[in-house]
């Protein structure tokens, strides 16, 4: 491994330049990132699908938008885009932990991408399902009733609370994963010189917190319009396909969930680039990367 | 010609019939965006302008017919051709490109021609194909290196960014122990291409770092040369990386520069508050507070 020669460009860029080089990220890697997404993607989908699927169970008529139909559509669209959300980074794991290594391996194996991530997996199942809210969104959904009428203080107010609270600690702390898996840093240490996980990222994170959130918001506003747009395609597909042109429930219990999986993997690759970036301008990571590799020149001339 | 490059990047090589090679940065769709917003807010404005004027022309002249025909033949005429007659007119660029620093070039680097600007234009609508999602368009940026649409395929044009890199010179050494210690390196230490390139980077970026960043970048290159030179352990790393770009690119290149810089540092030489602290400690070995870092 040369760290100065690696596989992704080191260098400084900007949001949209971040999210135009993971379109070319996708494109080289597209085959390893489908899988690496995808198996964790699938059981989050049959797992949100036990949760709330059960919403879309009721009698449709022709016209989808008939009144009473349109509570169980916006209350399955609002919770499963909640839950989508609250799953994304730890849908991304696999991935995060392959373009890790992407950056300076030709080839990694799959192999050694589940290994990374099975090491891990304590800080994972910490991090991740623990403080950022995937577990406790799950058990809201567990608090709801099927056979009862809708209770907005759990599925609103409670899901609600709980989502706003995960986007701005994801606004200003998103890299995490990058952390967790790439950094590999303890959780915690009796050293108080180590640097654990919160230590590393309140370093990371701390000087550019204002930064980060602007970057958030403008990742989520284009994240929403690539969700409306990629839903919108596979509508039209299902309407020339299928001579189906409305958003029926099947549509909207696999196909906008699918739509919404899909942006949230692009977006975990822009994700990943700008936690490079990040180390880029905070701490001249691609010149510790040169000096590293030059330090390695200099010992094989020694030997 | 172009040639793709090993790393996944945004830039392309263009080598021109001559043999030059030119690197440009392609545009993708994420930073075209904000222009083709912003040609969407000036193409909607000149409209609304028009349709006002129409409007009450209509309503004076009582030929409100005529006068709405007129605003649905200025509305084609903006949305098929106003990229088309600016692209051409301003040398590849619409208002929207200019402020964002983008421009249109043929694939060979030439400046785009009428043909070419105007079907690009025209073939945006197979690019937001299906309806309006741009997915087609998006789709097929994707799939190429140069992130050409539909549009640009056919006409064989692709969108750059126009950045001027600014060259930094040689950077300069205010500190007098960095002279000093470039002379205790070994005269027949032979820099290689590489290393010269990595100090280049280090001394470049180094100004950005806090003092304690420093010394951890600097670690890695630093201890084995200490090493190497049998220099002692506590020497600054930062320094020791300093000198050895100060032996680089400024003692050995040039004479002139040389005895200019020793003039600098010379005992007589006019101080300012800055290297006096330096060289009250001119020992290049001696240990830097932590305060000041190593």
């Amino acid at each position: 491994m040369q760290l100065d020669s690696t596989r992704i460009s080191i260098r400084e860029r900007n949001l949209l330049d971040t999210f135009d080089l993971a379109l070319h990220v996708l494109r080289e890697y597209f085959k390893p990132l489908l899988i690496t997404f995808f198996v964790a993607v699938i059981p989050l989908m049959v797992i949100n699908d036990l949760l709330i699927g059960w919403i879309l169970d009721v009698e449709y008529r022709d016209t989808f938008f008939y009144l009473e139909e349109a509570g169980s559509i916006w209350r399955f669209w609002w919770d499963m885009t909640c839950l989508v959300f609250i799953e994304a980074p730890l849908a991304s794991i696999f991935m995060t932990s392959f373009l890790g290594q992407a950056v300076f391996v030709a080839q990694p194996s799959y192999r050694d991408v589940f290994r990374d991530v099975g090491r891990m997996w304590g800080r994972v199942v910490w991090c991740q399902l623990l403080v950022r809210g995937i577990l406790p969104a799950c058990l809201v959904f567990l608090l709801v009733d099927r056979y009862d009428e809708f209770n907005p203080t759990v599925e609103i107010l409670l899901l609600g609370s709980l989502t706003l609270v995960i986007a701005f600690v994801r606004s200003i702390r998103p890299f995490n994963n990058e952390i967790v898996l790439l950094e590999r840093n303890p959780l915690t240490s009796r050293n108080p010189s180590a640097i654990t996980i919160g230590k590393r990222s309140k370093d990371l994170h701390g000087p550019s917190g204002g930064d980060l959130f602007a970057r958030w918001l403008a990742t989520a506003i284009l994240g929403m319009l690539l969700t409306v747009c990629v839903f919108g395609t596979f509508l039209f597909c299902s309407g020339v396909f299928l001579n189906d042109w409305q958003p029926g429930p099947t549509m909207l219990r696999y196909v906008y969930p699918l739509a919404m999986w899909v942006v949230a993997g692009y977006l975990a690759v822009v994700r990943f680039l700008s936690y490079l970036d990040l180390r880029i301008r905070h701490e001249g990571w691609e010149v510790e990367l040169r000096l590293r590799a030059e330090a390695a020149r200099q010992a094989a001339k020694l030997i | 010609m172009a040639t793709k490059s090993a790393q996944i990047d945004s830039t392309v090589e263009i080598v021109t019939p001559e043999n030059i090679a030119f690197h440009y940065q392609v545009a993708g769709p994420f930073r075209r965006l904000p222009a083709f917003i912003l040609d969407l807010l000036i193409r909607s404005g000149v409209f609304t302008l028009f349709m006002i004027i129409l409007g009450l022309a209509g309503a004076l002249t009582n030929l409100s017919g005529i006068m709405g025909a007129g605003m649905m033949i200025v509305w084609f005429l903006l949305d098929w051709f106003y990229g088309g007659i600016f692209e051409t007119w301003m040398n590849g660029q619409t208002p929207g490109k200019w402020v964002l620093g983008i421009r249109v070039l043929s694939v060979d680097g030439q400046p785009i021609n009428g043909i070419q600007a105007i079907m690009r234009n025209i073939l945006r609508t197979l690019d937001m194909m299906p309806v309006g999602t741009c997915m087609l368009g998006l789709v097929a940026m994707t799939l190429n290196q140069r992130f050409q649409r539909i549009g640009d395929i056919v006409c064989g044009t692709n969108v750059v960014v126009e950045e001027r890199k600014w060259l930094t010179g040689v950077a300069k050494m205010d500190d007098a122990r960095v002279a000093q210690l470039a002379n205790y390196i070994p005269a027949d230490y032979r820099v290689s291409r590489t290393l010269a390139k990595t100090l280049a980077a280090y001394v470049d970026r180094r100004r950005f770092f806090s003092i304690p960043r420093r010394r951890e970048v600097s670690r890695h290159l630093a201890e084995p040369l200490l090493v190497q030179f049998g220099f002692p352990l506590d020497t600054s790393y930062d320094l020791l990386l300093c000198a050895l770009y100060y032996r680089t690119f400024v003692a050995d290149r040039s004479d002139d520069e040389r005895i200019t810089t020793e003039i600098n540092t010379s005992p007589f030489s006019p101080t300012t508050p800055t290297n006096v602290a330096a060289q009250a400690s001119a020992n290049p070995f001696d240990i830097v507070q932590p305060q000041s870092g190593k």
